[in-house]
């Protein structure tokens, strides 16, 4: 399909244009398709790896078959995992839609599916969260609506008439607006005392890598904490106006791979590197992506249309609405992370509107908890071995993180009042220490847990900082 | 170019304001300790010392075994009480090498040479059937030191003609006696093997060796928490009473003995120390060297101390199981103070130091 003559007026973007005009013709202007298309395979191989790693590495059995509870999120507890060897059943068909989506073979229902059963396998236990899983159950979520599969992809083979070489500009723009913010918060985040001023957590996360090679020795220095501490608050801030910047698009990914390549060394954060340096390579020009693509296409022998086709977005006259609701999304994502502010006291204390916040390795925090439980009648009480229901990283996550030690509490209640104990009480005693601090009481001994429900409200029972 | 300047124009400013007089002070600290030095110490001087130990002890009590089951007399019978005593005080600074060697197809080593309490059904079930195929199955409560000790004790004062008329018992004692043998020479042989692969492994990520040796020093010291002292208190969420037959060494009665001495290598070890050698390079050491670690040192050698002033108060003449029915107060205080002593061992020990608190390599960010 063509250009339609009466959308020409969405390329350029007048000045004497009302703002919502603009962000109308922002949305929906027209540019060259390639970058999405070299994203979708990138997408797709970068899942690939993570589910095949996940899957080697006995994690599906680990972490979603053997526990005996898992920790669910707030308002999200229908999420369960499936009994037994059923649970390989959703990574497999994550391998099998990740190859759809490289190849762009039944793409829409493949990157559809993909979501759900991604999104499904991290909704089943909040001890395994990561900002990284988010933002990919997130970018697979965008790209069932982007026509990443409408170039150089098995179904445009099978059906000639999809193929465009131009596509509406928030179909790559909301891409690279969820990379940017990745970097933006994770570096407003760092803005803080710890970080900066202390150089904590990494004046204790850097000496204990100090066996790396070649720059291993300086990690000893507590300067070479302070470094890192700001070159890496600097780097999450700027990057991504040096990865849109088109003189410094080039040079800037290089920089951010060799810090992910860093970072990825020496701490384990899996394949959030390999993410990121794959999926920032959207901000390159469409040149080289064309490129790239065209080269592909050959070796492929994939013929494309000489002609320049547009996308159609299929919403018809509500384009003006979509663009609106693109604005409100935008605005909700920006919003979300910084939803710590409605709450009182210190964030990586209480950890209220921790999550989904893009605060990436942050802080370096660890609890020992001990729980109670008293039999309401007789008054006998007894200390829970934790260890009897929870994996090593079960246990290690929950003793620092209020909601699921709430959880975990009221778990316990069901358990021991099916045990034949009298309505159980459930009080703990919980440590904790932040950045090499002394640990510190942290959960108000003479609650009673089991009687506490989870909500969006500050949680009084947190003792403060 | 603007941009460039700008953007390094404010990260120098920063810097030198990182830098200002009052913060220099703490940016040039070397940090010098060797966790290379640290395994090596715990390997040659805690580790390897403590396996030929208790290799010497179960071989000598295994041939006290053979000659008391040959020769079922008061004389034999005692002096394979005496080594089995002996046994049990050596396995006490084993019981954390559950790592590297320690790690079988039949289960941990701690699981097939001491658990407790022991099944004394199965036990009697395995000795009708002659059943000592341990290595082919987990049934680890019929075999090991405990259930040698319960052999060998239960017909404590009664006439050996009597006690032992099923010759299946006398060969079944063999048979612990001789597996239990066979596991600590194989452990003790491999770990020579697996020595130096152990110092050499000085990273503190999961699967290094610092990550093993504090995650299996705190897991022995939960056992010694949670199962010699909690659970036979009637401590343990959901007991409605105590359980004073389910202590360890029940059926001797070395219970408050066995307690000490394991008490005692816990603290060792986090010393890098053993009853001889006091000036081991161990996590007191390492956290001397790190930011913020002469206060948990501190703490931690207070509570340690806390804790081995109560352990002292107990009467080592006693049966533990004795003083869990009377309801010793110190035993109470002992459980509490133990408790107190794990988040600086555990958490805050971890914390400081950066170590993986578990093995899995699972992700993080």
């Amino acid at each position: 399909m063509n250009f339609p003559q009466n959308w020409a007026f969405l390329l350029p973007t007048h000045p004497a244009m009302a703002i919502d005009d603009k962000w109308y013709g922002f949305v929906h202007k027209q540019i060259p398709i390639y970058p999405l298309i070299t994203f979708r395979i990138l997408f797709g191989l970068v899942t690939l790896i993570s589910t095949l790693r996940f899957l080697l590495l006995g994690w599906v059995e680990e972490q979603y078959i053997t526990p005996i509870l898992h920790f669910t999120y707030y308002g999200l507890d229908w999420a369960k995992p499936l009994p037994g060897m059923l649970m390989y059943i959703p990574f497999t068909i994550m391998l099998l839609c990740s190859v759809n989506i490289i190849l762009g073979a039944f793409y829409k229902i493949s990157a559809f599916i993909f979501f759900i059963s991604f999104t499904y396998v991290e909704l089943i236990d909040v001890t395994y969260y990561l900002n990284h899983y988010y933002f990919v159950s997130i970018i697979s979520f965008w790209m069932i609506f982007v026509p990443a599969h409408r170039y150089l992809s098995i179904d445009s083979v099978c059906n000639r008439k999809i193929i465009i070489t131009y596509t509406s500009a928030w179909t790559i723009n909301i891409l690279k607006f969820h990379l940017c913010i990745v970097y933006f918060f994770a570096g407003i985040a760092k803005i803080n005392t710890d970080w900066l001023l202390n150089a904590m957590p990494l004046s204790i996360w850097l000496p204990a890598k100090n066996y790396m090679p070649v720059i291993g020795f300086t990690f000893d220095y507590k300067i070479t904490a302070y470094l890192f501490s700001w070159v890496g608050m600097l780097f999450d801030i700027f990057i991504s106006y040096l990865l849109i910047y088109r003189h410094t698009t080039v040079w800037a990914w290089v920089v951010l791979c060799m810090f992910h390549i860093i970072t990825g060394y020496l701490f384990q954060i899996g394949v959030f590197p390999l993410v990121m340096s794959a999926c920032t390579l959207i901000f390159f020009d469409n040149n080289i992506h064309k490129n790239v693509i065209n080269t592909l296409g050959k070796i492929c022998n994939y013929h494309a249309p000489a002609l320049t086709k547009y996308y159609a977005p299929t919403m018809g006259h509500h384009h003006k609405l979509f663009a609106y609701l693109i604005g409100i999304y935008v605005i909700f994502q920006l919003l979300l992370p910084m939803r710590y502010l409605l709450y009182p006291g210190n964030i990586f204390w209480t950890e209220e509107g921790y999550r989904f916040a893009w605060r990436v390795m942050l802080m370096e925090k660890a609890g020992t908890v001990a729980f109670y439980v008293t039999d309401s009648q007789t008054g006998k009480r007894g200390e829970v071995v934790n260890s009897d229901f929870l994996n090593a990283h079960q246990e290690k996550q929950m003793a620092f993180q209020p909601d699921m030690i709430l959880q975990f509490a009221h778990y316990l209640h069901k358990y021991y009042r099916a045990k034949g104990v009298n309505d159980p009480l459930v009080n703990c005693h919980a440590y904790v220490t932040l950045n090499g601090r002394p640990s510190r009481l942290y959960i108000d001994t003479t609650i009673n847990l089991a009687k506490k429900q989870d909500s969006w409200q500050p949680k009084s029972w947190i003792l403060p900082f | 170019m603007n941009l460039y300047h700008k953007v390094f124009g404010v990260y120098f400013i920063l810097i030198f304001w990182a830098c200002a007089p009052d913060r220099v002070q703490n940016m040039n600290t070397n940090v010098t300790f060797s966790r290379a030095k640290m395994l090596k110490n715990y390997a040659d001087t805690l580790i390897i010392p403590a396996l030929d130990d208790l290799q010497n002890k179960t071989d000598k009590l295994y041939e006290c075994t053979l000659i008391f089951t040959n020769n079922l007399n008061t004389a034999n019978h005692i002096s394979l009480k005496n080594a089995l005593a002996e046994a049990l005080t050596a396995y006490q600074s084993t019981s954390w090498l559950n790592f590297g060697p320690g790690e079988t197809n039949i289960g941990l080593f701690s699981e097939n040479i001491g658990w407790y309490p022991v099944n004394t059904t199965l036990i009697g079930d395995n000795i009708n059937k002659s059943d000592t195929a341990f290595t082919k199955n987990f049934k680890r409560d019929s075999r090991g030191i405990y259930a040698l000790e319960y052999l060998i004790y239960q017909y404590d004062g009664i006439d050996f003609a009597v006690a032992f008329i099923n010759p299946k018992n006398l060969q079944y004692i063999n048979a612990v006696a001789y597996h239990m043998k066979a596991l600590v020479q194989k452990q003790c042989r491999e770990w020579k093997t697996y020595q130096a692969t152990f110092i050499a492994n000085d990273g503190t990520d999961a699967s290094s060796s610092i990550s093993y040796l504090f995650n299996e020093n705190i897991a022995d010291y939960e056992k010694l928490k949670n199962y010699k002292i909690q659970y036979p208190m009637g401590k343990r969420a959901g007991q409605t009473k105590a359980e004073p037959q389910d202590v360890e060494a029940y059926y001797s009665g070395l219970s408050v003995k066995l307690l000490k001495a394991h008490y005692i290598h816990v603290e060792n070890r986090w010393y890098g120390n053993t009853s001889t050698h006091t000036n081991g390079t161990g996590f007191d050491d390492y956290l001397a060297n790190v930011e913020g670690g002469t206060s948990l040192i501190n703490d931690t050698k207070a509570q340690f101390e806390v804790v081995k002033n109560i352990l002292q108060k107990i009467p080592d003449d006693k049966k533990l199981s004795d003083l869990i029915v009377e309801k010793n107060p110190d035993l109470e205080i002992l459980y509490t103070e133990s408790a107190k002593l794990t988040r600086y061992i555990k958490s805050e020990l971890s914390s400081k130091l950066g170590i993986s608190i578990t093995y899995s390599s699972g992700d993080g960010d």
